[in-house]
C-alpha cells in the first residue's frame, strides 16, 4: 500500500473521529451478544423495535459509515404513506436521549430510527395495556415507514472493487424474496403457501396470519425458513404416515424458496459446491411450528445445527428468549438419551434427564458478563486447558492444529 | 555485452517467480444477520468487506461470505476450496466477524466449531496459517497454554479480539473495535520500525491497546500460536 493512501486513510473524516475514541471518551456501544432489542428490553423503556425491515436500515448505516446529514434534532415529519409521525433523532444520542427527544417531539403513537432500528414511542405501561388488536394496527400503520427503508438500504449496497473469487453476500432483496415466492405459488402441488406473511413480523404474528390465511397443513416463509401452521396438538396427533406426506408436499417449497441459492448458482463456479448446498438445503431447511401450543405457552423460536447435529430451541415461558436448547446428537429427531438438554443456566442434561455438567466453565456469573443469556452457550468444544488467565501475548504455543 | 544483460535479466526474472509464488489466501466470513435466532448485529459484515479490501489491495486472493450467504456448509466448502490451492510457501487467512459460543462461531444457520475449523486449516499445504476473529469468547480458540521450544515448519498464529471470558464490542464507527484497530493496523499504522511490514508482534502491540482503551479495558485481543514476533502479516 503507497505512503499516499495511508496519508489519505490517517486523514479521512473517519480517522478522526476513531482518534477521539482514544482520548477517553465512552464509546462501548453493541456488544457482539446483545442487540438493540434486548438493551431495551432489559433497560425497561418502552422502545419496540418494529422487525426485521429494521435490518436494512441497519445495512444502510454500515454502508455509509456515518449517518449522513440529518434533519433537525427533534423536527417531526409525516409518512406520506401510513401517515404516522416521525421523528428526528440522532444516533449520537444514547437511547433514553433518542426515546426522550421522540416522545416529547411527536409524542406517543410516533416512531422514530435510532442505529438502524425503527423503535415506537409509547411507554412501556401504554404498550401493555394496549390490545393485540391495537398493537397490530399500529404495527401496520408503522409499517410504510419500516419498508421504505428496505428500498434505500437496498439502492446503497456495495461491494468492494478487490480480487474475488467468491461472493456471497445476502444483500437479499425481501422484495424479490416474495415475488419468487409469490411466482411458485398456484403450481403443481396442493400445499398451501401464506401469502400475508412478511420479514417484519414477529414469529408469533407470522404463524397467526398464516394460520388465518391458510388454515392447518400450510406452510409460510419467514426469516428464509419454511415453517408449517400446524398446532403443536394438530401436529402430535398426526401419525407418521401422515407427517411423513406432509413433508413430501412441502419440499418443492423447499427446493424452490432459498433466494440465497439462486445467488449462489449465479456466482459460484464450482457446481458441486452447488449440490452440496441443495443437499443441505433439503436437510435443514425444513423448520416445523408445531410446538406452538394454542395458548402459546411452549413454542419452538429457532433451530441451527452443530457439527452436523439439529438444534432446537425453545422459549418455553414465553418471554421470546431462548429456555432449552436440544442438540438431537444422534440424529433420529425425538429426544432420546445420547441427546443433548441445555438450558439457559447453562445445565445439561442428557435425554433422559441426567445432569451432566454446566455448560458455563467456570459458573462465575460475573465472567459470563451481563448478556450472556442472549446468545447460545453450548459449551461441548470447550477446552479446559485455555484457563482465563492464560497470556494475552503467546507465540510459542504447543500448536497442534486438530 | 548482451550475455551479461541476460543473466541479470534472468536473475531478476526468477527473483520476481520466486516472490510470486509466495501468495496469500484469505476467506472473510461476517456475520450481521442470521437465519437462526441470535440478535442482529451491526458491522460484521462490514468487518468481513473492510479485511478482504485490506488484503486485496496487498495482492492476496480473497473471498468474502456474509450474513445468509454465511453458512456453516458455505464457510466449510469456500475455506477448503481457497486454502486447497495454497502451496507451501503460501499464507492462508480466515477472517470471521459474528457471534460466537464457547466452542464455535456462529454462522448465519448455526454452529461451526473451531475444531472444524482447525481441521480444515490443516488439511492445507500452507506453511503460515493465521486466524483472525471478532467474536465473543474468541480467547476460546486458543488450545493450550502450554509452551513449546521446538522448531515447528509451520507458523500458526490466532488473532482473537476478546480473551476467553469477555465479549466482543461493536463499536459506533463502520467496523466492531477489533476491526477497527486491525484494520488501522495492516494500512501501517502499527508499522513501529518503519519498515513497510506489519509483523506479527507489531500487530499485537497497536490492535491490543486500541481496543483496551477504547472498551475502557473490558475487551482484551489475544494473539496465540507459534510463530516469529517478526512473521510478516502484511506489506502494506
Amino acid at each position: 500500500m503507497s505512503t499516499n493512501e495511508e496519508t489519505k486513510y490517517m486523514n479521512s473524516a473517519e480517522e478522526t473521529q476513531t482518534s477521539g475514541t482514544l482520548n477517553g471518551e465512552e464509546q462501548v456501544e453493541n456488544k457482539k451478544q446483545d442487540n438493540g432489542w434486548k438493551a431495551v428490553t432489559i433497560g425497561g423503556v418502552s422502545g419496540v423495535l418494529m422487525g426485521a425491515g429494521a435490518l436494512y436500515a441497519a445495512n444502510a448505516y454500515a454502508a455509509n459509515g456515518e449517518a449522513d446529514a440529518p434533519a433537525e434534532i427533534g423536527s417531526v415529519r409525516t409518512n406520506p404513506d401510513s401517515g404516522i409521525q416521525v421523528a428526528q433523532v440522532s444516533d449520537d444520542m444514547s437511547f433514553g436521549e433518542a426515546f426522550a427527544t421522540a416522545r416529547e417531539a411527536a409524542g406517543p403513537g410516533s416512531v422514530f430510527h435510532w442505529h438502524g432500528n425503527v423503535y415506537n414511542t409509547y411507554y412501556a405501561e401504554e404498550w401493555n395495556s394496549m390490545s393485540t388488536a391495537e398493537r397490530n394496527a399500529f404495527a401496520r400503520t408503522a409499517m410504510p415507514e419500516i419498508t421504505g427503508q428496505s428500498g434505500a438500504a437496498s439502492a446503497s449496497v456495495h461491494t468492494p472493487n478487490v480480487d474475488v473469487t467468491v461472493n456471497v453476500h445476502d444483500h437479499t432483496n425481501h422484495e424479490n424474496h416474495q415475488q419468487t415466492h409469490g411466482n411458485h405459488h398456484g403450481g403443481d402441488h396442493e400445499l398451501q403457501v401464506a401469502d400475508n406473511v412478511n420479514d417484519n413480523m414477529s414469529f408469533n404474528q407470522a404463524f397467526a396470519a398464516a394460520r388465518a390465511e391458510v388454515g392447518a397443513g400450510g406452510v409460510f416463509h419467514w426469516r428464509g425458513g419454511v415453517y408449517n401452521t400446524y398446532y403443536k396438538n394438530e401436529w402430535d396427533n398426526m401419525s407418521r404416515a401422515e407427517k411423513n406426506e406432509f413433508a413430501q408436499q412441502v419440499k418443492p417449497e423447499l427446493k424452490e424458496h432459498p433466494i440465497h441459492q439462486r445467488e449462489l448458482a449465479d456466482n459460484h463456479q464450482d457446481q458441486d459446491h452447488h449440490q452440496d448446498q441443495d443437499h443441505h438445503q433439503d436437510q435443514n431447511d425444513i423448520h416445523e411450528a408445531s410446538d406452538i401450543t394454542e395458548d402459546g405457552d411452549v413454542r419452538l423460536i429457532g433451530q441451527t445445527e452443530m457439527d452436523g447435529h439439529q438444534v432446537n430451541i425453545y422459549d418455553i415461558d414465553g418471554d421470546g428468549g431462548e429456555d432449552v436448547a436440544i442438540v438431537d446428537m444422534d440424529d433420529t429427531g425425538d429426544l432420546t438419551p445420547p441427546d443433548m438438554v441445555i438450558t439457559s443456566e447453562g445445565d445439561v442434561y442428557t435425554g433422559d434427564g441426567e445432569l451432566i455438567g454446566n455448560a458455563y466453565e467456570t459458573g462465575s456469573t460475573d465472567q459470563m458478563d451481563d448478556s450472556a443469556g442472549s446468545n447460545l452457550h453450548l459449551a461441548s468444544n470447550e477446552n479446559p486447558e485455555v484457563a482465563p488467565d492464560m497470556p494475552d501475548y503467546m507465540p510459542d504455543a504447543d500448536i497442534t492444529l486438530a | 555485452m548482451m550475455y551479461p544483460k541476460t543473466i541479470i535479466l534472468l536473475c531478476v526474472f526468477l527473483a520476481c517467480a520466486f516472490y510470486a509464488q509466495a501468495k496469500t489466501y484469505v476467506v472473510c466470513v461476517g456475520i450481521s444477520k442470521y437465519k437462526s435466532n441470535q440478535p442482529t448485529l451491526y458491522k460484521s459484515d462490514t468487518d468481513a468487506l473492510t479485511i478482504q479490501n485490506i488484503f486485496a489491495k496487498a495482492g492476496a486472493k480473497t473471498s468474502s461470505l456474509t450474513n445468509y450467504g454465511a453458512t456453516s456448509q458455505n464457510i466449510r466448502n469456500e475455506m477448503r476450496v481457497m486454502f486447497s490451492q495454497a502451496g507451501k510457501d503460501d499464507t492462508v487467512i480466515l477472517f470471521f466477524s459474528g457471534h460466537g459460543y464457547r466452542g464455535g462461531f456462529c454462522s448465519t444457520d448455526g454452529l461451526i466449531s473451531y475444531q472444524t475449523i482447525y481441521e480444515i486449516m490443516k488439511q492445507s499445504k500452507a506453511s503460515k496459517k493465521m486466524i483472525f476473529a471478532d467474536a465473543c469468547f474468541a480467547g476460546k480458540m486458543r488450545k493450550t497454554q502450554k509452551e513449546s521450544s521446538q522448531y515447528s515448519r509451520e507458523s500458526v498464529m490466532l488473532f482473537l479480539s476478546s480473551r476467553s471470558t469477555e465479549v466482543s464490542y461493536e463499536s459506533r464507527y463502520k467496523n466492531s473495535w477489533f476491526t477497527v484497530y486491525l484494520e488501522r493496523a495492516l494500512r501501517g499504522g502499527a508499522d513501529n520500525n518503519r519498515d513497510k511490514t506489519v509483523s506479527a508482534k507489531e500487530l499485537f502491540d497497536f490492535v491490543a491497546k486500541g481496543v483496551a482503551q477504547s472498551t475502557n479495558g473490558k475487551q482484551h485481543p489475544v494473539m496465540w500460536g507459534k510463530f516469529d514476533d517478526n512473521m510478516p502479516i502484511i506489506k502494506w
